[in-house]
């Protein structure tokens, strides 16, 4: 099975993607066999709902469907995401009807729940595919 | 979210919930356990948090908070390859080479375009130095007509968004005759501020960025 694990980083997220959650990605690709794939986007800045911090966020998707095209299971880590343990596979959390895996995230303090795509599991299926160009298609809602 | 029917709730998601009924693309989607997505305690104190995660996420942080951060967790969970503030490896450094590779030629098919970036940003930029490709064509990643064309000049002297205009326009029009690639992202990076006393974190980013997977062009 071809799995990859894909990241990405601007100038700001660079310096701490190299130091420090590269190794820890490596050492779950190297545990449960993935390939990496990662991606140096020459901008990006701090202020997250600034247009290009909300461009350069959007290239994920792209990234994602690119990385999906060459592999069977594509696993996507924000570079903010350390990775703690390795003796589980994420891909053994879906099962055989699953396309792809996502955490919600609860704040009650900020009145929402929502999928958070900083870990995103995503299968080579017909489905997966309409899901990320149907995201793409409706592009980024207004003012996120 | 939206491809999933979600419900967004404001600009900032507040109000944000999952919608009464499942659309096709929810169907088929696993809800992982939170611990292969902890948010990084501290913003979320009063949740209940996973004794040992597997992954956790540092978000919504200033960048000096969530590099002190990550290193402390990156410590305490012992990750194999990262190198310590103490100068202790976990594991041989080849866990860091992993990653990416860096090509020593522009794609054939790319020199013409590769030549004609560089002949924009001699055009643009007197005090240009050197201009360098980077990203998935750098990397061996690259794919025709998906993939866009990652670039950066190197200058002596600072600039501002007024100064690259022009060059950017220009770029963004030859992107556009070139369908191999999606569009052409480019950039600059300033010796001045690199050389400041306190350079910005993009400044120094982006010279990393050169400096690990930097495919030189010209100068």
């Amino acid at each position: 099975m071809r799995k990859t694990i894909v990241t990405a980083a601007g100038p700001n997220m660079a310096p701490i993607l190299t130091a420090i959650s590269l190794p820890s990605f490596a050492s779950f690709a190297m545990r449960h066999s993935y390939k990496m794939q990662v991606t140096y986007v020459p901008e990006d800045d701090a202020d997250r709902w600034s247009a290009i911090a909300k461009s350069v966020r959007w290239q994920k998707l792209r990234l994602i469907r690119s990385a999906l095209e060459q592999s069977d299971v594509v696993v996507w880590f924000d570079a903010d995401v350390l990775v703690c343990r390795t003796d589980i596979d994420i891909l053994d959390s879906l099962d055989a009807t699953n396309y792809q895996g996502l955490v919600l995230h609860s704040v009650p303090s900020e009145n929402r729940t929502n999928p958070n795509t900083g870990v995103w599991v995503v299968k080579n299926t017909e489905k997966a595919f309409r899901f990320l160009d149907a995201a793409l298609e409706i592009g980024m809602p207004t003012g996120r | 979210m939206r491809a999933l029917g979600w419900i967004l709730g404001n600009e900032h998601y507040d109000g944000a919930r999952m919608p009464n009924s499942l659309n096709e693309f929810m169907e088929g989607t696993a809800w992982l356990p939170i611990s292969w997505n902890q948010p990084y305690p501290e913003r979320y104190l009063g949740r209940p948090m996973e004794p040992n995660p597997f992954a956790i996420h540092f978000m919504g942080m200033s960048l000096p908070d969530r590099m002190k951060c990550m290193r402390e967790a990156a410590d305490r969970y012992a990750i194999q390859g990262y190198e310590r503030k103490d100068g202790v490896t976990g594991q041989p450094s080849k866990h860091l080479t992993l990653g990416f590779k860096v090509l020593k030629e522009v794609p054939d098919v790319l020199r013409p375009l590769a030549d004609d970036v560089v002949a924009c940003y001699r055009r643009h930029h007197p005090d240009l130095r050197s201009v360098f490709i980077i990203g998935s064509v750098a990397a061996g990643e690259w794919t025709e007509g998906v993939s866009d064309l990652d670039v950066v000049g190197v200058v002596d002297n600072r600039f501002t968004a007024e100064d690259e205009a022009p060059r950017r326009r220009e770029l963004l029009e030859l992107g556009k005759s070139w369908p191999q690639v999606s569009f052409i992202n480019n950039s600059t990076l300033s010796l001045a501020a690199l050389h400041a006393e306190s350079p910005d974190a993009m400044t120094v980013g982006r010279a990393r960025i050169i400096a690990v997977t930097g495919l030189f062009l010209w100068g």
